[in-house]
C-alpha cells in the first residue's frame, strides 16, 4: 500500500504502517489468547480423563467386591456347611 | 461521526444476520457475546448439561457471525468500520467462549468431586463384608463347641480298672443261673462305671471309635444288659485266670445283701 501510494506522501505511509502494526498486535493478542485457551483445554482434558479413570477404577473395585459378596452369600445360603 | 454511524450499522447488520442465534441460545446470545453470556445466573445453566448445551450453541453462533462479518466486509465500502466492528466482536467472542468453558469445566469438576454415591456404595459393601465375616466367625465358634472335649468320654486303660473287674467277677461267680437276670438288674446301676470303662477296650479293639455314654450301655432292654455282663465275665476270666475257681466269702455276703435289699424294696 505504501509502495502503491507513492513515496511522495510519507504521512499516509506512516498511518498505514501504524494501522498495520495495530492489526498485527490485535491478531497476535487474539492468537495468544486462543493458544492459552487451547492449552487450558488440553490440561482440562488430561485432568478430567485422570479423574474419570480413577472413578472408573473405584467403580470396578466396588463391582468386584459386590460380586464376591454375592457369591459368598449365595454359597452360604445354598450350602451352610461351607463355613464349617 | 461517520465512524460511529458505521459501527452502529455494522452491529445492526450483525444482529440482523443472525436471528437464529438469538432464538436458539439461552442466556447471553441476544447480546453478541457479552460478559453476561456466562450463563452463571441463567436457569438453563444450573447443571452441567445446560452449560454444555450453551457451549455447543455458541459454536454455531460463532460460525454464523464469521460468515456475516465476511459478507458485510465484502459488500460495504466502509471496510474500516466493518473491520473495527469485527475486531470488537472477536474480543467479545473470545471472552464469551472462555467464560462458557470455565462454567462447563467448573460444573464438571464439581460433579467429579462429589462422589457421594461411590462413598455410600463403598460403605455399604464394607458393612456387608463385616456382616459376612461375623457370620463366618460365629459358624466357626459353633463348630469348635462341637469338637471341644467331652468329660464323659474319658477312657482309662485296662490296668487301672482292675477293681471294677474283680467286683464284677465276684458277683458273677456267686450268682446262680436262675437268678442271673435279677442280679443283673440289681448290679446294673452299681456297675455303671465299670461298664463305661470296659466297653471301649473289650468290645472293639480300636479305641476312640465308640463314644457311647455310660447310660447308653444300660438301657432298659435286657439284651444290652446281657451283652455288657458277658463282656465283663470274659474280662474277669482272662485277667484273673486261676482265681476263677476261688469263691470268696465277701462275694456271697454282697450277693445276699443285695437280695435282701431287693426283697425289702
Amino acid at each position: 500500500m505504501g509502495r502503491g501510494g507513492g513515496m511522495g506522501n510519507p504521512v499516509n505511509v506512516g498511518i498505514a504502517v501504524q494501522a498495520d502494526w495495530e492489526n498485527r498486535e490485535f491478531i497476535s493478542n487474539i492468537s495468544l489468547n486462543v493458544r492459552r485457551l487451547f492449552d487450558f483445554l488440553l490440561r482440562f482434558e488430561a485432568t478430567t480423563k485422570s479423574k474419570l479413570a480413577s472413578l472408573n477404577e473405584k467403580l470396578d473395585i466396588l463391582e468386584r467386591k459386590l460380586e464376591v459378596l454375592e457369591v459368598q452369600v449365595s454359597s452360604a445360603t445354598t450350602n451352610p456347611s461351607v463355613f464349617n | 461521526m461517520d465512524a460511529a454511524e458505521a459501527g452502529k450499522a455494522g452491529s445492526q447488520q450483525e444482529q440482523q444476520q443472525q436471528p437464529g442465534a438469538t432464538s436458539t441460545s439461552g442466556a447471553g446470545a441476544g447480546v453478541p457475546f457479552g460478559r453476561s453470556a456466562s450463563g452463571l445466573g441463567a436457569p438453563g445453566a444450573e447443571s452441567f448439561d445446560g452449560a454444555l448445551r450453551e457451549l455447543k450453541d455458541l459454536r454455531a453462533q460463532l460460525h454464523e457471525a464469521a460468515d456475516s462479518c465476511e459478507k458485510a466486509f465484502l459488500k460495504t465500502e466502509k471496510k474500516k468500520l466493518i473491520l473495527e466492528g469485527t475486531k470488537s466482536y472477536i474480543c467479545d467472542a473470545v471472552v464469551a467462549v472462555i467464560d462458557h468453558l470455565g462454567t462447563v469445566s467448573s460444573k464438571l469438576e464439581h460433579k467429579l468431586e462429589e462422589k457421594t454415591h461411590v462413598t455410600q456404595a463403598e460403605q455399604k459393601i464394607n458393612f456387608l463384608k463385616q456382616r459376612l465375616l461375623t457370620c463366618e466367625q460365629y459358624a466357626i465358634s459353633l463348630k469348635l463347641l462341637t469338637v471341644r472335649g467331652d468329660p464323659d468320654a474319658i477312657q482309662y486303660h485296662r490296668r487301672y480298672i482292675s477293681q471294677y473287674i474283680q467286683t464284677t467277677k465276684q458277683e458273677n461267680g456267686a450268682s446262680s443261673s436262675k437268678n442271673n437276670q435279677e442280679v443283673l438288674k440289681i448290679t446294673g446301676p452299681i456297675l455303671s462305671g465299670a461298664g463305661l470303662t470296659l466297653k471301649p477296650y473289650d468290645v472293639q479293639p480300636s479305641i476312640g471309635k465308640e463314644d457311647t455314654m455310660a447310660s447308653a450301655s444300660f438301657d432298659d432292654s435286657p439284651r444290652n444288659l446281657r451283652r455288657s455282663f458277658s463282656f465283663r465275665a470274659e474280662d474277669v476270666h482272662i485277667i484273673l485266670g486261676d482265681d476263677h475257681k476261688k469263691k470268696t466269702n465277701t462275694g456271697s455276703n454282697i450277693l445276699s445283701f443285695l437280695k435282701k435289699t431287693r426283697r425289702h424294696a
